[in-house]
């Protein structure tokens, strides 16, 4: 009997294991194709939008990268589903990240924009 | 005589929380190309402003997956970014290939001081990277 629980203490631990490997972070379609080069247009605001969705529970995070022709400031805005913004980076160089912890499943819009006359060829990552 | 104490000490905090505002000391310090040695490490003390937002960033040439590290002066990790897919990345829009060994981290410091970062190759190339820190 005693062999028996702790068959069953063991099988419930592998089950919460393998539970947690599945409920994996970041973009729910995984890590693929989520480096995009892109122009960011002139304008006051210049802006972008992108739609990801992203697995609950752990780590999501934005990373940009400008041109530095010339250095401007690069905001990144994140939406939920709910038009709740949930992080977001206010510029300060051609640089910019947010990280954030999605609560559950759910689709977020990222909003690129600076404020300027020249277009920015952006770098970003999705991870 | 009380009231004025209180009225010092007041004008003195909002004073000094005007000092301390900001993360790093400079608005944004970025170097470019940094070498980086197979399964080497580069380490940088940058000064960050406590209590607000800070950034660090590493963007490497794609020749091998790093490590982003971030200590206080205490020795504890306070951020760390070290996860990359284990495939290539196909960029849609271009068709060119990446690695997504791109990281960076966002912290809170809890007060003015210097920090750590290391930045740790995981691959048998050597790497250059572009940091940047705000």
């Amino acid at each position: 009997m005693k062999l028996f629980g702790m068959l069953a203490l063991f099988l419930l631990l592998a089950a919460l294991l393998l539970w947690t490997n599945l409920v994996g972070a970041g973009p729910a379609k995984g890590p693929e194709l989520n480096v995009r080069r892109f122009v960011l247009p002139a304008g006051h605001p210049g802006k972008r939008t992108i739609k990801e969705r992203f697995v609950g529970g752990e780590r999501a995070c934005v990373l940009l990268y400008g041109d530095h022709n010339p250095v401007e400031e690069l905001w990144i805005r994140v939406y939920d589903d709910k038009n709740n913004l949930v992080a977001q980076d206010e510029g300060k160089g051609d640089f910019s990240i947010v990280v954030w912890y999605p609560p559950s499943d759910g689709d977020f819009t990222i909003e690129i924009r600076h404020d300027s006359a020249e277009f920015n060829k952006c770098y970003l990552v999705i991870k | 005589m009380n009231r004025l104490v209180l009225l010092v000490s007041a004008a003195a905090l909002a004073v000094s929380a005007a000092l301390v505002s900001g993360t790093t000391v400079l608005p944004v310090k970025a170097l470019a190309k940094i070498p980086l040695p197979a399964f080497g490490s580069r380490t940088f003390d940058i000064h960050f402003v406590g209590s607000q937002r800070a950034a660090v960033m590493c963007f490497p040439s794609g020749k091998a997956y790093v490590g982003l590290y971030v200590f206080d002066p205490q020795g504890n990790c306070v951020a760390h970014d070290d996860i990359a897919p284990s495939r290539p990345i196909r960029d849609a829009e271009s068709a060119e290939k990446y690695y997504c060994d791109d990281c960076g981290v966002v912290w809170y410091p809890a007060d003015s001081s210097i920090c750590t970062i290391d930045v740790i190759s995981l691959g048998k190339t050597a790497n250059t990277f572009t940091l940047a820190a705000k």
